[in-house]
């Protein structure tokens, strides 16, 4: 993938990934339910490996950290991801560097080796059973 | 490689590439050597309208990006729930110019 497109959809999506929260923790904020974009849990009811990140999220804004792993832990990667990339790839912009696109092709690299690949999956599958097991109230 | 072998893999593989670069990639053939030809004949490419409904089946996942060799972004889209829905929809637009992007990359890397 080259620079340019890169930085458009990182801008791009963590820009709506932060207009996305701040709609969802108005909207919590007054006890409604966020519209709901999980197109798996529309279709099969069951949640998603990411479903209850924003839940997760809004939870952290909160300071309620305990309730935002109960949520789902992968709220702590998306807060990260959501509130640090679209300003690092602005600053790489504003100082003509391309220290995200660099970081970005050594992850790459890195997630091609087959055991880190498998590490990572294999985490956010433990977790999908472990959230599948708390839907069906096995615990 | 000769003018025929060329053209007829143009022919036989066009689907693959973005249309723009056709031209560049015959001239590259053209002057590659004949003992590659089996090894270009042999490589393997990915399918664009294939990978269009692998994203419309499993783009929430990321399953398109993995396939098609992006897993930065593939684990990026897993964890992020397809981007909260925004990026599976934005990646039914690009996953295809995204895998005839790959597939020039490949054959590049062969025809050096």
């Amino acid at each position: 993938m080259t620079r340019k497109n890169l930085y458009f959809l990182a801008l791009f999506l963590g820009l709506a990934g932060q207009l996305w929260i701040v709609y969802s923790y108005k909207k919590l904020e007054k006890q409604e339910e966020a519209f709901n974009t999980c197109i798996f849990n529309r279709l099969t009811g069951l949640p998603c490996p990411s479903c209850g990140t924003i839940h997760s999220i809004v939870s952290i804004i909160h300071g309620n950290f305990r309730q935002a792993l109960t949520d789902n832990p992968l709220g702590y990667i998306g807060i990260l991801i959501v509130s640090i990339i679209p300003y690092w790839v602005l600053a790489d912009l504003a100082f003509g560097k391309e220290s995200f696109y660099r970081f970005f092709l050594l992850a790459d690299r890195m997630l091609k080796r087959r055991w880190v690949l498998a590490s990572v999956l294999s985490i956010v599958f433990l977790l999908w059973i472990v959230k599948l097991l708390h839907f069906f109230h096995c615990f | 490689m000769d003018a025929q072998k060329a053209d007829m893999f143009i022919m036989t593989h066009a689907k693959f590439f973005e249309p723009h670069l056709i031209p560049a990639i015959r001239e590259k053939l053209l002057q590659t050597d004949e003992s590659k030809w089996m090894t270009i004949q042999s490589l393997t490419y990915r399918e664009p309208v294939l990978m269009l409904i692998i994203s419309i089946l499993g783009g929430h996942f990321g399953i398109d990006r993995f396939i098609i060799g992006d897993m930065g972004l593939g684990v990026a889209k897993l964890l992020t729930c397809g981007g909260l829905g925004i990026w599976t929809i934005v990646d039914w637009f690009l996953i295809m110019e995204r895998t005839r992007e790959v597939n020039f990359e490949k054959l590049r890397m062969l025809l050096g």
